[in-house]
């Protein structure tokens, strides 16, 4: 019996495998198709402040290998998710992240407060999302901008805080650098990488928001390629993400530096990614002859 | 709803790009299969297409679904060239129409593509009086006439250049003979445009009516909030999940843009 649960910042995760904020609601969806207690944990749609309706439609569009969207964070407000869906969600047994976003530092920290006292396992700090006007990715790009709001939120958060870094950066391990300095307990990586897609014959965009977050199989090479070079700097464990649709895959997030995984994307390519994702990594591990999943964790050779 | 395996047993052109598709699954026994739910089909053989492809079920029987798609774009295309072999999908999602229990008086208005979905309501609740309004681009495109015609009292044709039926769009056809068929509820699916005259039509008559909205879909279970539609009312209006919320709303909450 393969043994592939994994700690992180002191939180024991029965899996390394932990749906990808955004991908997943709060949860009550995918409790559907299988119990959530399956799961690592679950990362939540993104919360902000106040309730968001999101963007104007479409906001898909299939590419090669890929999919790009722009929902721009429409959630129910943090209010409402602690009072109406914590709840459920607390008793089922799996790691609960919060995933929370901002239109200002202040923001950030009021909300990580309101969270500080309810059954939130952990907080996973957006910065990186490229559909919103304000906030989100403006304080992921610029090293300086992350090591200040981790400050910032770090004295309002009572439960370990994750910094979900943004791809769309001339260097991420300046910013991986930041968010550790700035007392991070852990990072999460990589947010979706800004695209778009146009209808040749319409000349129109598919998007609604005409820009869009690139994710799946298309960014894995380069979600890979961000997860090594991060992990060779910071000594803070390492949620990698971007395009792991197989238990393979999810074995390479982990050599290059992740301590787990996210899945994403392959969620809505179907919805039982997770569970096939698991039984083929459980495989890989039997196989491989590995008595615990994290010794895969920065076993790169080179 | 449940993540299913199938086998196809049939996937025939029935009007030009159009497209009806057979499965057999026993992932469908026991499930509660109401009309104006879809499929959520994963194209077979084709990983580099990451989204599935949302179908609404035309027919359904014990372990049987019949779907009738439109070619439109690579997902289509590709499905349409395969003859049969195993397919995975979702079934069955979303909610459906909402029909009433004693026997009522009710007018069908399927535009194109959307005709396809209303068969269901028929065969499902044969208690009910149907009439069937039915509009196409042209008869190239028609499908399904003598099934509909077999489960209505009355079917009406039209086509916009009027190679079949009468020259005439379903706007006006509904507005024409609202008044003669006085039905106690419109159900209807097709093209926003489309959708929009008859929810203006339907309530100025004092019609309940639903209607069956179309979005470009990601998960199709509701988790990921893609597929938006506008529900509510001019000022006090939300962003609603196509997929899980509808596909089927009230067209008075329907909020069409533009």
């Amino acid at each position: 019996m393969v043994d592939f649960s994994v700690e992180i910042c002191g939180i024991k995760f029965k899996s390394p495998i932990i749906a990808a904020s955004g991908t997943f609601g709060f949860g009550k969806e995918m409790q559907q198709f299988y119990p959530l207690s399956r799961l690592g944990g679950i990362s939540v749609k993104g919360l902000t402040l106040e309730p968001r309706e999101g963007n104007n439609p479409p906001r898909i569009a299939e590419t090669n290998m890929g999919m790009l969207n722009s929902v721009g964070l429409q959630n129910p407000g943090i209010k409402y998710f602690i009072s109406e869906l914590l709840p459920w969600l607390s008793e089922q047994n799996t790691v609960i992240i919060a995933n929370i976003a901002g239109n200002t530092i202040e923001e950030y920290c009021q909300m990580a407060e309101l969270l500080a006292n309810t059954k939130v396992d952990m907080l996973e700090m957006n910065i990186s999302c490229p559909n919103v006007k304000q906030g989100g990715v403006q304080f992921g790009t610029n090293p300086d901008a992350v090591y200040k709001i981790t400050t910032e939120v770090k004295k309002y958060s009572k439960q370990p805080l994750m910094v979900k870094l943004s791809p769309n950066t001339a260097d991420i391990k300046a910013t991986a650098q930041a968010a550790e300095d700035g007392g991070a307990d852990a990072i999460s990586l990589i947010n979706t990488i800004t695209g778009m897609a146009i209808n040749a014959y319409t000349k129109k965009p598919i998007l609604g928001n005409i820009i869009g977050g690139l994710s799946g199989p298309a960014i894995k090479p380069i979600a890979l390629r961000m997860v090594y070079e991060v992990s060779k700097i910071v000594k803070i464990p390492i949620i990698g993400m971007g395009g792991i649709y197989t238990g393979e895959d999810m074995a390479e997030f982990m050599i290059a530096g992740a301590s787990a995984i996210m899945v994403g994307s392959a969620n809505l390519s179907n919805p039982l990614a997770c569970i096939n994702i698991e039984e083929q990594f459980v495989k890989y591990l039997t196989d491989t002859n590995t008595e615990h999943a994290s010794e895969l964790t920065c076993s790169l050779i080179i | 709803m449940k993540e299913c395996r199938g086998q196809i047993i049939l996937n025939k052109q029935i009007a030009k790009g159009i497209f009806e598709l057979v499965i057999k699954s026993t992932d469908l026994l026991e499930q509660q299969v109401m009309p104006g739910m879809f499929a959520h089909l994963e194209i077979p053989n084709s990983p580099d297409l990451t989204l599935r492809r949302p179908i609404s079920i035309n027919s359904y029987k014990k372990d049987t679904l019949t779907l009738v798609y439109q070619v439109v774009g690579e997902g289509t295309k590709r499905l349409s060239n395969i003859n049969g072999g195993v397919i995975n999908f979702t079934a069955s999602l979303g909610k459906g129409f909402i029909l009433p229990e004693k026997p009522s008086k009710i007018l069908l208005v399927g535009a194109g593509i959307g005709l396809a979905p209303l068969r269901f309501i028929a065969e499902f609740a044969p208690q009910h009086i149907y009439y069937t309004f039915a509009g196409f681009r042209n008869a190239e495109l028609v499908y399904q006439l003598d099934i509909f015609k077999g489960l209505s009292k009355e079917l009406l044709v039209c086509t916009d250049d009027g190679s079949m039926g009468e020259k005439s769009y379903l706007g006006v056809l509904t507005e024409k003979n609202i008044d003669v068929i006085s039905p106690d509820l419109i159900l209807a699916c097709g093209p926003e445009i489309v959708l929009k005259q008859l929810k203006d039509i339907a309530k100025s008559a004092e019609i309940p009516c639903q209607i069956s909205m179309e979005a470009r879909m990601g998960c199709g279970t509701g988790a990921c909030m893609v597929c938006n539609c506008k529900i509510g009312h001019e000022n006090d209006w939300h962003y609603k999940r196509c997929c899980a919320d509808g596909p089927v709303f009230n067209a008075k909450e329907v909020l069409f843009n533009g």
